[in-house]
Order: C-alpha cells, then sequence, then structure tokens
C-alpha cells in the first residue's frame, strides 16, 4: 500500500512536468529582432535644464533656444545659448542602435566634443538627455531635448 | 511539542530574536577645532569624539565618518581620515567609501547621495557643498555590552578662497546603512568656522545677506542667478514695484561692460508673493555683450527701484562677484 502511495503522490506530477516541458515552451521564431537605429534627426527644443542639480527650466527662457540636427549629419542652431560647443558643424553617435555618446565637431575645425547622451522614451516621445559645462568645469549642466512641435 | 506552542514561550523567543537583530548606539560627542578657523590653502584638522555601545553581537562592521564641506575645498581629494580606539593599538586609518557600495537602508542611493537627500547642506544658506563620506579600512567584530570610545581625526586643506561656513559631520555604521534610527547615527555641524587670508571677497555660507548669487565659481559662459533678498532686514526697496539688477561687468584686460537700464533685460523676478525675494538668472557672455576672447575677472552690481532713485549695495560700495574657476 505504501508503494503504492508513493508511486501515486510522484507520477501525476512527473507527467506534469514531463507535459510541460514538451509543450509549454515553444521554440524560438526564426525571425530575429534587429533593434533599429535612433534617429534623432530634427528641430529639437528644451523641455528641462538643470545647473549642477538644480532645475532651472524656469529660471531662464529656453523656449527659443533650438538646435536642429539635419539628416546630412550637420546641426544648427537656432537662438543660441550655452551648450557643448558654440558653433554650428557636424555630428554623430558612436553607435546608431545603441547609443552611448555624441561627437559634435564645429565647422572651424577645433577639437571635436564628445559627450553622453542618453534617448529614453517618456510618455511615448523620444528625449535626448545631454550633460555638459559650458563654462566654469565645476559646473554640470543637463538639457532635457524633446522634439520641437511644428 | 507543545512548549514551542506555549504563549509565554513564543514572547520570550521572539523578544530574543529581536535582540539579535544588529544595533549599536552611536554617540558623537563633541567636535574639537580651531576656533580661530583657518587660512586658505592650509590644513586643518577636526576631532570627532565617538562612543559606540553595541547592543548586540556584529561582524565585518565598519564605522563611517561623513563631512560636509564647501565644494571649493575639494575635499574628496584633499582630506585624510584617521582614528584612534579603546580597540586598537596606535592610528588606524579610514578611505572613501566606493561608489558601487550602497548603504543597506538608502533605497539603492550612494552614501554621498542619500545623506545630501536627508540633511541638504545642513544650516547652510548656499548649495555648493558637498559630502564626502569614509569608512574606517578594519572592519570589527563587537560585542553586545561593549564600551567602546574613538577619536576620529578628519584633517583637510581648506580652498583658496575666503569663506564662512558651518561644517557638518555623520557618523554611521555599514550594519545601519542610514536607517534613520536616530540612536544609529549621529550629525553635529560646526559653529560657523572662517577660512581667512584668502583670494576675493568673503563667501558667506552661515548667513543670509541681501544679496545671493550661484554658483560661486563660473565664467561667462555660464548661467548666473543674483538674488535680491528682501527679507532678511528692512531695506527701502521694501514695497517697491520693481526691482532692477545694476551690474557692471570687468573684464581680466581691464575693458567694463554695463547693464544698468532699468528695462526689461535688468528687470529681476520676484519668486514668491510671499517673499520679497527677487532673482535675475542670466547667460553672463549674452548679458554684458562680451565679446570673443574676453574673460570676466568681476562683476560689480546693485539693486535699484524702477526709476533708480533707491540703490541698495553693500553698505557703501557695491556688491562684487568674481569670476573664480579653478
Amino acid at each position: 500500500m505504501k508503494i503504492k502511495l508513493i508511486i501515486k503522490s510522484t507520477l501525476h506530477p512527473l507527467l506534469a512536468l514531463v507535459f510541460i516541458l514538451i509543450f509549454g515552451c515553444s521554440k524560438d521564431s526564426d525571425v530575429q529582432y534587429l533593434e533599429p537605429a535612433k534617429d534623432i534627426s530634427g528641430i529639437w527644443q528644451v523641455r528641462q535644464a538643470f545647473r549642477n542639480e538644480e532645475n532651472i527650466t524656469d529660471l531662464i527662457d529656453f523656449s527659443q533656444f533650438k538646435i536642429n540636427f539635419n539628416s546630412d549629419g550637420t546641426y544648427s542652431f537656432e537662438n543660441y545659448l550655452p551648450f557643448l560647443i558654440n558653433e554650428e558643424g557636424s555630428w554623430t553617435l558612436d553607435d546608431p542602435q545603441y547609443p552611448n555618446f555624441i561627437l559634435f565637431s564645429g565647422n572651424s575645425g577645433q577639437e571635436a566634443v564628445k559627450s553622453e547622451v542618453s534617448l529614453p522614451v517618456t510618455d511615448g516621445k523620444r528625449q535626448i538627455n545631454l550633460t555638459f559645462s559650458p563654462g566654469c568645469a565645476s559646473n554640470t549642466y543637463t538639457y532635457v531635448f524633446e522634439r520641437a512641435s511644428e | 511539542m507543545k512548549i514551542f506552542n506555549n504563549k509565554i514561550f513564543k514572547r520570550i523567543f521572539g523578544f530574543l530574536c529581536l535582540g539579535l537583530l544588529m544595533v549599536s548606539c552611536i554617540y558623537l560627542d563633541s567636535i574639537d577645532y580651531s576656533e580661530d578657523g583657518a587660512i586658505a590653502g592650509e590644513e586643518t584638522t577636526f576631532k570627532l569624539n565617538v562612543r559606540v555601545e553595541p547592543l548586540s553581537n556584529e561582524n565585518n562592521e565598519r564605522m563611517v565618518v561623513a563631512f560636509l564641506a564647501p565644494k571649493s575645498w575639494d575635499a574628496t581629494n584633499n582630506t585624510e581620515v584617521t582614528y584612534t580606539n579603546s580597540i586598537d593599538e596606535g592610528i588606524q586609518t579610514a578611505s572613501l567609501v566606493p561608489e558601487d557600495d550602497l548603504p543597506r537602508n538608502a533605497g539603492g542611493l550612494t552614501w554621498k547621495s542619500a545623506i545630501r537627500n536627508k540633511f541638504g547642506v545642513g544650516p547652510n544658506v548656499l548649495n555648493d557643498m558637498e559630502w564626502v563620506v569614509f569608512w574606517t579600512d578594519k572592519v570589527y567584530n563587537v560585542v553586545n555590552g561593549e564600551k567602546i570610545t574613538a577619536t576620529f581625526n578628519v584633517k583637510v586643506k581648506t580652498g583658496p578662497g575666503n569663506l564662512r561656513a558651518k561644517l557638518g559631520f555623520l557618523i554611521n555604521n555599514t550594519g545601519d546603512g542610514l536607517s534613520g534610527d536616530a540612536s544609529r547615527f549621529k550629525i553635529l555641524y560646526t559653529d560657523c568656522f572662517e577660512v581667512s587670508e584668502g583670494e576675493g571677497a568673503v563667501t558667506d555660507f552661515c548667513e543670509l545677506h541681501f544679496n545671493f548669487a550661484q554658483p560661486l565659481t563660473a565664467t561667462k559662459n555660464d548661467i548666473l542667478t543674483i538674488k535680491f533678498q528682501g527679507d532678511i532686514g528692512e531695506n527701502p526697496l521694501a514695497g517697491q514695484n520693481e526691482i532692477h539688477l545694476c551690474a557692471t561687468a570687468y573684464t581680466v584686460s581691464g575693458n567694463s561692460y554695463q547693464q544698468c537700464a532699468q528695462d526689461d533685460k535688468t528687470l529681476m523676478i520676484k519668486e514668491s508673493v510671499f517673499s520679497n525675494t527677487y532673482s535675475l538668472s542670466f547667460w553672463v557672455a549674452d548679458l554684458f555683450g562680451i565679446p570673443e576672447g574676453e574673460e570676466l575677472d568681476r562683476i560689480v552690481y546693485s539693486f535699484k527701484n524702477q526709476d533708480g532713485s533707491i540703490e541698495i549695495m553693500d553698505g557703501e560700495v557695491p556688491f562684487i562677484y568674481f569670476f573664480k574657476c579653478e
């Protein structure tokens, strides 16, 4: 009786396990998922600005300052405010699919400026977060850009 | 088996379990330091008199010492922490807590961020300060009932500028990790500590003044915020409809650029209907029209009413903001 009880108590879980292993996990699809390249071309404006972690968005008028990332790899400014670089030129991402850095090369030929970049999606909208020191190195600014509404 | 169901046994067992939680009472009894302050650029030492009284056996514990200092001191690179105690022979050392070693009870924040979030800059009125966190190089096993005394020596090289600030010190242990239990950490601030014989005007972290300017270090390509804090005391600008900044920027080469018209560019914004604090933030180079190739030495400024008939300065002279950038 005891042996029968043991067999009965273990048989059903074993059968369930075998069932799950056979039918529970489907094979991966043959279609491979490719991370799309991040497209930041277009006109961007400052949504939020921080100076040394203090929110300064409302302290000055950032609404007129825009940066245009052209699809030909150049960039331009409207109503310039302190930024990573103070002249127009060309831009590149270190990795279009998984970017960690953005490089700005000014038209004057000065040494290119590199900055960490993050491209989060907030409320369904892509943002560009850039941190830099346009003045004294002891001050860090973070601009959170969103696409300018047309 | 029946004894484990006994209510009295459960209560005793529960009490014993509670006692096995890692608990040490920590005391920061006093801070010894020079009341004369320090000379800019020279070292000064703060002695922290600490007691630790474990209420349970604890293993692999480190004491944590955090130090609030002006950012201009670069305390991360200019501070040495050593200590003596009733357990060890000789002088022991402490080191900066690694960034990836997080306190146990701070929700994933680093020690520095968690302490800053909780305590800010203490009683200081300017934000340009930072907490620098050290821990003992040695780990300790302590026993319930032990009475441990320690003296931590925090030796720091002051920065180059004249200032007055209330320096802060926090003592905690890794087993607690900023739980917030007041018996397990202590924080004390010095009185207003003065650094003199240095560069520039005195930056006063201790007390509010009519004028306020941040950040404390800048170049012409920074965004500067200047405030008029009218609630500090009686002043002739109280009740005026508009407050304007009147400023002159002087470059290193000796040129000057003035911005003193009572217009939209200099109009200061009232921060709240409930206060008499007005502020103006601006990109320095843009406001004064500083050309390429010119670097700024200082701004001298005052506050005026709409028609310029009333002016507030630093006594008889304008306020000064020096463009220091190390």
